[in-house]
């Protein structure tokens, strides 16, 4: 049976190949420029450049989650929970085997995604204010490596069990 | 409509959301590690340390890239080009989207190997020109740009895949 296209299903497509895949992408990459951030392997113009590219990396991440996270909550999620027999979650309810999908593990998505939300914005934060002290500081840049690390962690979790949705029960 | 898991959908996954996608983060991230290994910007000790973790980079995504098409080549497309009544050919040809199997799988396929037999490429450049490629600006030029054509085709078999995989799900 051919699922055809709808309006519902591309903006899905987009919050989470297009957004959300982006933020995991742009994620790791942060994470790969603060690890790379060390004085004793970057020359002064090597260094400048890798200050740059934390700067750049981190706010690019966090653009992205927001995008993904805030087109998930008020804009796929609306389409998931909707009244009416056809919409994933009362599909999910009816099959007594499958609803948990519905009760638990949509619920479990949205608070992690907006956990690691948190978490990349924090490592943002933090980085701009202390951008100064970030490669001569091996325990800041530690910091920051934790708070990527857990968002993308969160990311991956929320992307894992949204692609297992999209399977189950596609938006329409 | 409940789609429910079989364990082709499954294997599908493992295709596109664990390989392939895997293979797409690695050939991003050892992207911008080659565009960063220059002797301008690393001491002769960055430059070690980096193409140590760039070469362990690029052999995981190797794995991953080449298990990524020979699940899709061989298992997958095996599936999706059954013709019986439920496969994803005879549905898609019977419903008059016989465009989406003779184009997009089609190409989808090719443009996938294209992806992994270039970045194989690139891989064993890097190999071979070795501590070079921090000096060399045209070696790494040379990688780089295979790298860029790796990275476009294997996108694109990526959003085809996604597509595909939206329309006329494998079970």
């Amino acid at each position: 049976m051919i699922i055809p296209f709808t309006a519902h299903g591309w903006l899905n497509t987009a919050h989470g190949v297009l957004f959300g895949g982006g933020y995991i992408v742009l994620l790791v990459l942060a994470l790969v420029a603060v690890v790379w951030l060390r004085p004793t392997e970057l020359t002064p113009s090597g260094l400048q450049l890798g200050e740059r590219e934390v700067g750049v990396t981190v706010a690019a991440a966090t653009a992205a989650a927001w995008v993904a996270v805030t087109t998930g909550t008020w804009g796929i999620y609306p389409w998931f929970r909707a009244a009416g027999p056809g919409s994933p979650a009362a599909v999910l309810l009816a099959h007594p085997s499958l609803a948990f999908w519905a009760r638990w593990v949509i619920g479990s998505k949205l608070w992690v995604a907006w956990a690691s939300v948190g978490c990349v914005t924090l490592a943002a934060l933090a980085g701009y204010r202390w951008r100064r002290r970030l490669a001569a500081e091996g325990v800041l840049r530690r910091r920051l490596v934790g708070l990527l690390a857990a968002a993308l962690l969160g990311a991956t979790y929320a992307g894992a069990v949204g692609a297992l949705l999209a399977k189950l029960a596609p938006v329409r | 409509m409940v789609v429910d898991f079989t364990w082709r959908g499954w294997w599908t996954s493992l295709h596109g959301v664990v390989l392939g996608a895997t293979f797409l983060l690695l050939l991003i991230v050892t992207f911008t590690a080659l565009v960063r290994l220059q002797s301008t910007a690393l001491t002769p000790e960055g430059v070690q340390v980096r193409l140590r973790w760039l070469k362990r980079g690029l052999l995981l995504m190797m794995a991953v890239g080449w298990a990524a098409i020979a699940l899709g080549t061989f298992v997958i497309d095996g599936w999706f080009n059954k013709h019986t009544a439920a496969s994803p050919y005879t549905i898609l040809n019977a419903s008059g989207w016989w465009a989406w199997q003779e184009r997009v799988m089609e190409w989808k396929e090719r443009i996938s190997w294209v992806s992994v037999v270039l970045a194989s490429v690139a891989v064993y450049l890097v190999f071979y020109y070795d501590r070079q490629l921090a000096d060399d600006r045209r070696a790494r030029s040379l990688v780089l740009s295979l790298y860029t054509v790796a990275l476009s085709a294997g996108s694109i078999a990526g959003v085809m895949g996604v597509l595909l995989a939206k329309l006329v799900p494998l079970r």
